[in-house]
């Protein structure tokens, strides 16, 4: 769990960040939103202390960072870079090596760590270990910096705006890749954005900043049900809302008991993707159903739609 | 006179007539001359450079004075000035920690400090500007990753600085060995100064001067080729 308690960073006259306050539980994905500018980056770093704020603490598992020797905190903590930071003289496996060597791992076991996370993220070792980043497409560089961030096996991941040079259909999979992770090793992730759909796609929790504070922290769910006045409900109010919403909730959350005719969904596709599929079957009920499993229940336009609006 | 190429040959030949192993060993001094003042220059450019970068106000200040100062005032002059004075206040500096002419500075130590003070302002221009356009990312990664300081600096920050410095130090160490021929106005057996005197001995001017060219040019194309394989080397990667 990461506790932010009252954090403000200022230089001179400016405050970049201004007593901002939140609680990242632990195993969670947190996406901080905001304007380019807004503060994000600098509240990232200061919970790994590349930036020591000028009032405020954070405590990481009840313990003070302060109070951590910053090699050992880092060490604990990955970091990936806004515009990945590689280092372009060292192959992709020296990069991703790089803390492993330095906490004394030996050879055999950085080797595998190597491969396991190349693996991962689906880069084939034979191909990748002994390229420079600088052979690499924008997505496989990202991936690279997330691999190397993970590498000593962090239980605490920062990413600042790490899927933000790539292609919709490569986001898409990176994004993926992520949750993926996240679900395997249980890691705590506080992730920077300014792009709303992967913020409502990957947080458990969402904080929006802007002009240096925290707005609203809160569910997905709530941000758009319940946006503060002014700039969130600005951020968020835009005309798709309803689809958001839909896209947060899953068929078994407004299936309804009985059958129905025609192809079934599974109940754990999320409410806009069964809409599109009643929408293009010109049905208004599909039976809900897991695999092959007869189904019992169903799910239709109408108790769709009403997950759509804020609860009377 | 007419040139007889029999008798210069034996005059740059090895005999008892012969000038060929005075003109090696200026050869030899002269090598040693540029690679000593180079180095020492390159230490202290590094110290310049972090000084003007990270150094206090203090610490920045001597170092503009040191670069300000070397740059503006000729070679030639500073040497006369470095070679006559060094001496002296080292001397003084022994005498202040009891070791009054207990320690003495060769003629060798001096030229090499003459030379190498100047060069390290140069330096100093050169590795800052190959540091302030190595990417800000990198060093925050190194940081990110808690590298200790030395760590960062030898595994990311020097090479990519190296790599960008490469052309500069490149030309400085051309200089270098050019600038060596300096010394011999306060009269130290380097290259130059024996053809000098050999040319001036045997009457044979011209030729003598086109041999030590001719030698100057060999040294800096071999020196070319090791400067071209450590360029490749730090390329690895961006190319
Ligand atoms: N060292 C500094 N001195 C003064 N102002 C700074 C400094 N570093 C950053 N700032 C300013 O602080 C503000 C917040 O910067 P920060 O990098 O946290 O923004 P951000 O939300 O990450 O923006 P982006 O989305 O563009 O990355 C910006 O207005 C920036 O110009
Ligand atoms: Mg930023």
């Amino acid at each position: 769990m990461i506790a932010i308690e009252h954090l403000t960073k200022r230089i001179g006259e400016t405050t970049l960040v201004d007593d901002v306050s939140m609680v990242v539980d632990t195993g969670t994905i947190t996406v901080v939103v905001g304007t380019s500018g807004a503060g994000k980056s600098t509240l990232l770093r200061m919970i790994n202390r590349l930036i020591t704020p000028t009032s405020g603490r954070v405590l990481i598992d009840g313990q003070d960072t302060m109070d951590i020797p910053e090699d050992r905190l880092r060490h604990r903590i990955g970091y990936v870079i806004q515009g990945n930071g590689l280092f372009p003289h060292r192959t992709v496996a020296g990069n991703i090596a790089t803390v492993p060597r330095l906490l004394g791992w030996d050879q055999k076991r950085i080797r595998r760590r190597v491969e396991e996370l190349l693996d991962l993220f689906q880069l084939d070792p034979a191909e990748f270990a002994n390229k420079f980043p600088r052979h690499l497409s924008g997505g496989q560089q990202q991936r690279v910096g997330v691999a190397r961030a993970l590498a000593a096996e962090p239980r605490l991941l920062l990413m600042d705006e790490p899927f933000g040079a790539l292609d919709p259909i490569i986001r898409g999979k990176a994004q993926a890749d992520l949750i993926a992770i996240q679900r395997r090793f249980g890691t705590t992730i506080v992730l920077v954005t300014h792009d709303m759909e992967e913020a409502f796609h990957l947080g458990d929790r969402i904080a929006v900043m802007n002009d240096a504070q925290l707005l609203q922290y809160d569910t997905p769910a709530q941000l758009l049900t319940r946006p503060a006045a002014g700039f969130v409900e600005r951020l968020v109010g835009s005309s798709d809302r309803p689809f958001r919403l839909l896209s947060l909730a899953k068929v078994r959350d407004a299936m309804e008991p009985g059958d129905a005719p025609g192809e079934p969904i599974d109940p754990d596709v999320n409410l806009r993707d069964a809409l599109s599929r009643l929408i293009w079957a010109g049905a208004d009920r599909l039976p809900v159903a897991h695999g092959n499993d007869t189904a019992t229940a169903h799910i239709s336009v109408s108790g769709i739609l009403s997950h759509g609006r804020p609860p009377q | 006179m007419q040139f007889d190429f029999s008798t210069f040959l034996v005059l740059i030949g090895f005999g008892p007539m012969g000038w060929g192993a005075q003109l090696l060993r200026g050869a030899a001094t002269t090598i040693e001359i540029s690679v000593a003042s180079y180095v020492l220059g390159l230490a202290l450019g590094l110290v310049g450079c972090w000084a003007k970068l990270s150094g206090g106000l203090i610490a920045t200040r001597v170092a503009e004075l040191y670069t300000t100062l070397v740059r503006a005032i000729p070679a030639l002059l500073l040497i006369i000035l470095l070679y006559y004075t060094g001496t002296s206040m080292f001397d003084a500096a022994m005498g202040l920690v009891g070791l009054k002419g207990r320690i003495t500075l060769s003629g060798f130590a001096t030229v090499v400090f003459a030379l190498g003070f100047i060069k390290g302002a140069y330096m100093t221009e050169v590795f800052r500007g190959a540091m302030v356009s190595t990417p800000k990312g990198i060093h925050e990664a190194g940081k990110a990753l808690a590298l200790p300081p030395l760590i960062r600096f030898r595994l990311v920050t020097f090479p990519l600085m190296l790599r960008i410095a490469l052309p500069g130090l490149g030309n400085l160490w051309q200089s270098a060995l050019k600038d060596s021929a300096l010394v011999s106005v306060v009269g130290f057996e380097e290259l130059l100064n024996v053809g000098k005197i050999a040319a001036s001995q045997t009457k044979f001017y011209l030729s003598f001067f086109l041999l030590v060219a001719a030698m100057f040019l060999a040294i800096s194309l071999i020196s070319n080729l090791f400067i071209d394989r450590l360029e490749r080397r730090l390329n690895r990667g961006f190319v």
